[in-house]
């Protein structure tokens, strides 16, 4: 395999850890998918539609996001995600994780 | 819109009944967004619509991203058990069929020898398509509806101990499927033996002719029949020990040394043709001379019993080879 594919595969296994954690981090405040995906990749978090969409799906049949129909400023009826009690506190917990990861990691690294 | 439609319907067939409307939905409503995104650039065209849709790519994907499905029969978690089943029932229940249903159609037509055999082997046959189908249907309803063997998500399996590993399996020496063929072979020449009167036999002036000699009924058939019967003794020990202990391989070289015994004396001090065989033989053919058939059946016995007991030696040797093997492992490991 040619390194470029290799790294793809990679860092494709580790952003599939992550999404999950950066999804999570951008709905204290309720979005629909696309302003959703806007708001990642304004920040430089790249995905594609037909990978966020099936994942809000999973993290709210486990309790993590709940979600409506609405109609926000007389738009067209979009479905509206947003973070649910639970879905808060395993957040906290998965970014004292990360931030334990992040400094073991940094250590390996350096 | 009719692109879109013709994208959200090919998904949408491929989505569980449940939530179908839904995800349909709200795949239209981002479909909407992306376009709408798309159309203030330029002008609504079939264009974008077709840009947008190969962006979203292949609908069955996307369906298998929103309820991933099981894509295979069996899977890695029940694959192994699986195979073994399979095998172990296959390599035990085909060759009784066999030998059952062998005897049974011999029983009916004896003398048809061959007959019986094909017949048998085809109803094998059928036995191990209807063992394949069924055991295969059985583990890909535990896989559907069975409960996972290692749950990713949930802690309800139970907690591993390294308690729970299970004693290294005894290394059988011995097949049973071999174990299995050499008593229905033992049975089947027993069986021949005892129905060789109407089996091995000619039809003469509307006489029943047997090949061998009836002389052999008073002495020699009844020593031959506890030959065998002491030999699926030893052959049941065989199956249920699996190992050539020393027992065993004593028992086994005894058992070898006195069919030899018997076959070499049997050949060299009885008459074992029935001559009244061969005279009726020539009768039915009168191009034959006495002295070729006489020869004939001589040489029939012999070569039999030589195979015979090349057999017998070549089980005797083996059956100290590897019992002296197993004698060395045994040392090795303690």
């Amino acid at each position: 395999m040619e390194n470029d594919e290799l790294v793809q595969n990679i860092l494709l296994e580790l952003r599939r850890g992550i999404l999950s954690l950066a999804v999570l981090s951008q709905l204290s405040k309720e979005q629909y998918g696309y302003s959703l995906l806007k708001a990642l990749a304004d920040q430089g978090m790249e995905i594609d539609q037909s990978t966020l969409y099936p994942l809000l799906r999973r993290l709210e049949s486990q309790g993590l996001l709940q979600s409506d129909w609405r109609i926000v400023d007389e738009a067209r009826p979009r479905r509206y995600y947003v973070i649910s009690a639970q879905g808060k506190s395993v957040l906290t917990k998965l970014k004292l994780e990360w931030s334990a990861m992040m400094k073991t990691l940094q250590k390996m690294l350096s | 819109m009719s692109l879109v439609e013709r994208y959200i319907a090919q998904v949408g067939r491929r989505l569980p009944e449940k939530n179908r409307a839904d995800i349909e939905a709200e795949i239209r409503s981002m479909l909407e967004d992306m376009l709408e995104e798309k159309n203030q650039a330029g002008a609504a065209n079939e264009a974008n619509v077709k840009a947008a849709l190969q962006q979203l790519g292949d609908p069955a994907l996307l369906a298998e991203k929103y309820s991933p499905s099981k894509r295979y029969l069996i899977g890695p978690g029940w694959y192994d058990a699986y195979l073994e089943v399979l095998k172990r029932v296959l390599t035990t229940v085909l060759p009784i069929v066999l030998t059952v249903t062998f005897l049974v159609r011999l029983a009916n037509e004896p003398g048809d020898v061959i007959g019986s055999f094909l017949g048998a082997a085809g109803f094998a046959f059928s036995a191990g398509l209807q063992v394949c189908f069924w055991v295969t249907l059985g583990f890909i309803i535990a896989e559907r509806e069975g409960a996972p063997l290692e749950d990713f998500h949930g802690n309800r399996s139970r907690v591993w101990t390294p308690d729970q590993l299970p004693p290294l399996p005894k290394k059988r020496q011995m097949d049973i499927s071999e174990a299995i063929t050499s008593i229905a072979l033992v049975l089947g020449g027993a069986i021949l033996m005892a129905l060789s009167p109407q089996i091995l036999s000619i039809q003469s002036n509307g006489e029943t002719i047997p090949f061998l000699h009836p002389n052999l009924w008073r002495v020699w058939l009844p020593i031959f029949f506890v030959l065998v019967g002491l030999t699926m003794i030893h052959e049941l020990f065989k199956l249920k020990i699996g190992i050539w202990t020393r027992a065993l391989t004593v028992t086994n070289v005894i058992l070898g040394l006195a069919s030899i015994t018997y076959i070499l004396l049997l050949v060299t001090t009885q008459e074992v043709v029935n001559p009244a065989f061969v005279a009726g033989m020539n009768a039915g053919m009168p191009t034959l001379d006495v002295q070729n058939s006489t020869e004939w059946a001589v040489w029939t016995v012999g070569i039999t019993a030589a195979i015979i007991i090349g057999i017998y030696i070549w089980d005797m040797v083996e059956s100290i080879r590897l019992a002296r093997a197993y004698e060395l492992q045994k040392k090795q490991h303690s």
